[in-house]
């Protein structure tokens, strides 16, 4: 009796993944519309040649719009040239990335396109791609070692750093501040973006004479910022007048911090606080257009995402290969205040 | 205490297993109130109770399971769960009023939790393992109704921290009043014996006629409940309904109540105060390691530590006493 | 003397004919079939699926799951339980990464091997200690550890994967004979050994003996404290193992490269038969249970089952598989009464 329980049960698992195996390859427009956005972009069969050209996006963890307008911006463009997009997500997880890598390669890909989420580990992947033929390029998370990756596109982080530093200057000005002390906020050490930007920023503020009183390890995370900001204002005193945000996704924890102590003003008001970013997310630019936050860095990463698509899927079908230092290409970032924060070019005003 | 009785305490192996972390504890606040006056400004202290409210809160409920020997390993996920049904429901019905969407919320946990209760009731190993299952389980529904996508709440959530009654934001009112009236249940109530009864002994509590499945389903239930409370004062704080929101809470929550006297073998413990000094402690340390600019990597260690030390001091006292 | 479901354990490899074998060995282990059929099925319906890229794929997936379950069925079946087997992981490779690159000499790759397998060790005898012989909860002693170690290998790395490993060490993994991974010839080693040390060997029957009951195995003179310590130990020696082809993989010690694989091993433990109460299980089907799981995270993510489906997906099946395990113990409990009482009688009788 016991045994066929056992077995009745064990078949039951086996029909889970036969149901999920018949809602997955079963073709379903209504059911990518109703997912935001769709895991799995068909092309347009009438239109493209025999075998569409699939590439796989392998994303880290989504933690913020910024991450959602790379996949999007990348998952996009595949469509529109004709190919097949898969989409992975690994929320944190450097194994399961690289397990998904495997089995993506597996899945028949020609391209892969990743958003690491450790850039070191994700040489391994690189490398196993290489060897099964299959391209492999980075999207704004871009490894220190290039030897087995194809193709890297990004942003300047050193640029970004320094025109954030360059903005508190000019609200310094503005609003008369004179003993700049400021509270920066940094991501995942993990993440080669963020340790930049944390280093490069130190050092501008180290020349320009702005004290970074705390420093805020969010691991880009909401809830872990959130906290340890509170715990820097404490260990401070509260006594700062700026922040710099390695991304404006924490302006949201940053936000409620300030609302409890009644800091989150406009520009003028008592406690104001110079907060500066980088990134360009929406929400970021609209907190501009209401006069709390100073200044962001734009970067466009809808286009980083396209662009790298683009790139790629050249790559697969005219064979186009990029040598040494080509293989990095980097995008530039644009500042974004009260006075342009309303063109319609930037990519926040758009998503 | 009179001399003597003193004079037997502090022989009393007993009562220094039971009562050590809190001696400790209270040196320890002492001499870091005179390293950093700062530690015992009003603006630190008031701190020190804002961050320990969400913990409280969901300790009421998992200080529920543990009474009955059981535990409750899933309410991060329940609160993810919880936070992103309010975030999808004011997506769906713009101007809802917001105690609307805090009820709907509440029902979501409670639901959640009845089903835990439900699959604990039923399995009859330890519900440590069911309840990690459900953990995973939960919150890959709620990533899944997410859709992968970032869940800001609306601007006008921020009221639900941001209001304050003499200073001091009204959630702190609202905290312990839950949890007074938490203990009060379990220690007046019927239902709130027989919570300690089952967790004393099972199978003479069913004999005496408690309807042991319903109590399980009753508590886990609560515990739901609360970490959707819980999920509602996060939220806004986050004004986000973070991918992350209540992930490895669970941990400090139990470690919460295990300082705060809950015992892990059920039948033994209290809301208030337990629960309530308990987080207050554990708040307590991770601020002393901000102050002492402490690698923050170290503080899942200090946690851990903490926990272990009360939980073996517990078990030698329980080894000892059985002798 | 040992009797009921004790004694058909013993039988196994006894000397029955040729289709009985087969037969017995099916009812024996139900996993074996549905697993055996999940390969089948997906081979035809799931494309991509049986070409050598992704069966050498997933076998190397499956290799250091596969190890780590050997040592976790051990624990298992002598009433333990081990939580932190995923990040002790993490945390060993961790230092013998950082030992490797400060060291930096010929003699890095055996040293490094030799601190990891010491690190796994001392972590499964921390665990070991509290619960085989001060009693502490094997949940709850094992949830610290497992915060312990995670926070141990954050702290040493500062969350930054080790980098700049030895050749050798890495290339361990990642060999292959023919094409394939010889990490997988290691499992089977391990599953081999295993299941050897289980039914053919003393320690094997006390170790059951000790998880059935410990009260009665106590009594008829076995040091079940030291039993299932040892379980540990070889939990953490296969943990180690694990972590050794794990940074093959990755080619970099990441701090919490193993953190979420704990999942996966105990479901497959369970799923093997490898009972939550203790007492009862096997290799074998702890193999077969590594085999089914892992064929359906393939499968998951070959299909394209988006990353939080699959969450939930698995937490399902690990409650189905608790599910089992519970209605299995439901129905030998009373077996096992008796078992236990005629133990206490013959052992109440000799001690008079």
């Amino acid at each position: 009796m016991k045994k066929t329980t056992m077995l009745v049960v064990s078949l039951l698992c086996v029909l889970v993944l036969v149901f999920t195996a018949g809602c997955g390859t079963i073709d379903a427009p209504a059911e990518t519309a109703e997912e935001k956005p769709a895991e799995k972009v068909e092309s347009a069969e009438e239109e493209s040649p025999a075998a569409p050209v699939k590439i796989g996006i392998a994303m880290g963890a989504i933690q913020s719009t910024f991450c959602e307008g790379l996949r999007d911006g990348a998952a996009a463009k595949v469509k529109e040239l004709g190919g097949e997009a898969i989409v992975v997500v690994s929320d944190g997880d450097a194994t399961l990335q690289a397990t998904q890598i495997e089995d993506l390669v597996a899945q028949g890909c020609q391209a892969i396109i990743c958003f690491a989420n450790d850039t070191d580990a994700i040489v391994a992947s690189a490398q196993y791609c290489n060897e099964n033929d299959v391209l492999f390029a980075e999207a704004s998370r871009i490894s220190t070692d290039l030897t087995y990756i194809d193709l890297a596109l990004g942003f300047d982080n050193k640029q970004q750093a320094e025109i954030c530093g360059e903005a508190i200057l000019a609200g310094a000005k503005e609003v008369g501040y004179t003993d700049l002390k400021c509270i920066e906020f940094v991501g995942s050490l993990t993440d080669q973006n963020a340790i930049e930007r944390q280093d490069y920023f130190d050092a501008f503020a180290a020349e320009n004479d702005i004290e970074v009183v705390a420093k805020v390890l969010t691991e880009w995370d909401a809830e872990l910022a959130l906290n340890r900001f509170k715990d820097a204002i404490t260990a401070t005193g509260g006594d700062y007048n700026c922040i710099y945000s390695a991304s404006d996704f924490l302006f949201t924890p940053i936000f409620s911090a300030l609302s409890e102590t009644d800091e989150w003003v406009v520009k003028g008001e008592e406690g104001y606080k110079i907060i500066t970013g980088i990134d360009g997310a929406p929400d970021a630019v609209e907190k501009i257009r209401a006069g709390y936050v100073y200044m962001v860095a734009n970067t466009d990463v809808m286009l980083l995402g396209a662009e790298t698509a683009d790139k790629v899927y050249d790559m697969v079908v005219n064979g186009t290969r990029y040598e040494g230092d080509d293989k990095l290409i980097i995008i530039d970032a644009q500042t974004i205040t009260s006075e342009n924060c309303d063109d319609p070019a930037i990519w926040g005003n758009n998503y | 205490m009179t001399n003597s009785k003193l004079r037997s305490a502090i022989t009393n192996k007993s009562f220094w297993l039971s009562n050590i972390v809190y001696i400790v504890v209270i040196l320890a606040f002492i001499a870091f109130a005179f390293i950093n006056p700062m530690f015992i400004s009003e603006a630190n202290l008031i701190n020190l109770v804002r961050q320990s409210c969400t913990m409280i809160i969901v300790g009421i409920g998992v200080t529920m399971c543990m009474l009955t020997q059981g535990i409750d390993l899933s309410v991060g996920s329940v609160m993810y769960i919880a936070a992103v049904g309010m975030y999808m429901t004011m997506k769906a019905f713009d101007g809802l009023p917001i105690v609307v969407v805090m009820l709907i919320g509440m029902a979501i946990g409670l639901l959640i939790g009845l089903l835990n209760g439900f699959i604990v009731a039923v399995l009859k190993v330890y519900p440590l393992l069911p309840t990690l299952a459900t953990l995973y389980a939960f919150r890959g529904i709620g990533l899944s109704i997410a859709g992968a996508s970032v869940s800001q709440m609306p601007m006008e959530w921020i009221v639900i921290v941001s209001t304050k009654w003499f200073g001091i934001p009204v959630f702190v009112y609202i905290t312990i009043l839950l949890a007074i009236l938490a203990q009060v249940f379990l220690s007046k109530t019927k239902l709130g014996r027989h919570i300690y009864a089952t967790g004393d002994n099972e199978k003479m509590a069913r004999e005496k006629g408690i309807n042991v499945f319903n109590i399980k389903l009753f508590v886990y239930g609560m515990s739901g409940l609360m970490a959707a409370v819980a999920a509602i004062l996060s939220s806004a704080m986050t004004m986000q309904a973070s991918f992350t929101l209540g992930e490895g809470f669970e941990f400090k929550v139990i470690t919460a109540a295990v300082l705060g006297g809950v015992s892990l073998n059920g039948g033994r413990g209290t809301v208030a105060p337990g629960v309530i000094v308990g987080a207050l402690i554990l708040t307590f340390i991770s601020n002393v390691l901000v102050l002492l600019k402490a690698n923050p990597y170290s503080y899942d260690i200090v946690y851990a530590l903490v926990i272990f030390s009360v939980v073996v001091l517990d078990t030698i006292k329980i080894r000892s006493e059985e002798r | 003397m040992l009797t009921g479901g004790f004694g058909r354990r013993l039988k196994f490899g006894g000397h029955m004919k040729g289709f009985t074998v087969i037969k017995n060995w099916i009812r024996r282990y139900p996993v074996a079939v549905v697993a055996i059929l999940a390969a089948i099925g997906m081979s035809i319906f799931v494309p991509g699926f049986a070409t050598s890229t992704n069966l050498t794929a997933v076998g190397a997936q499956l290799s250091y799951i596969g190890i780590c379950t050997t040592g976790l069925a051990f624990i298992l079946i002598g009433g333990g339980n081990d939580l932190s087997l995923g990040t002790a992981m993490s945390a060993s490779a961790v230092i013998s990464g950082l030992v490797m690159i400060n060291v930096g000499s010929k003699m890095s790759t055996p040293l490094g091997i030799i601190v990891i397998l010491l690190m796994g060790m001392l972590f499964a005898a921390i665990n070991g200690y509290f619960v085989a012989y001060l009693k502490v909860n094997a949940f709850m002693m094992t949830l610290i550890t497992q915060f312990l170690f995670r926070g141990l290998a954050l702290l040493l790395t500062n969350s930054l994967s080790v980098t700049g490993l030895p050749e050798g060490f890495v290339m361990i993994g990642r060999t292959t004979i023919l094409g394939i991974p010889i990490s997988i010839f290691v499992m089977l080693g391990f599953f081999i050994v295993g299941q050897f040390l289980l039914s053919k060997t003393t320690y094997g029957r006390k170790l059951f003996a000790t998880g059935a009951n410990e009260k009665a195995a106590k009594l008829v003179g076995i040091s079940t404290s030291m039993v299932l310590f040892k379980a540990y130990l070889f939990g953490g020696i296969c943990n180690a193992v694990s972590a050794i082809i794990l940074v093959g993989k990755l080619k970099v010690a990441n701090p919490t490269m193993g953190n979420d694989l704990f999942l996966d091993i105990i479901s497959a433990a369970v799923i093997g038969g490898n009972s939550l109460f203790g007492g009862k299980g096997s290799i074998v089907g702890a193999a077969f249970g590594v085999l089914l799981f892992g064929l359906i995270s393939n499968g998951l993510n070959i299909l394209g089952v988006p990353y939080q489906d699959t969450k939930w997906i698995k937490g399902l099946i690990i409650l189905l598989a608790i599910s089992m395990d519970t209605i299995n113990e439901k129905l030998s409990a009373r077996n096992m009464l008796r078992f236990a009482t005629t133990e206490d009688k013959k052992a109440h009788a000799k001690a008079k």
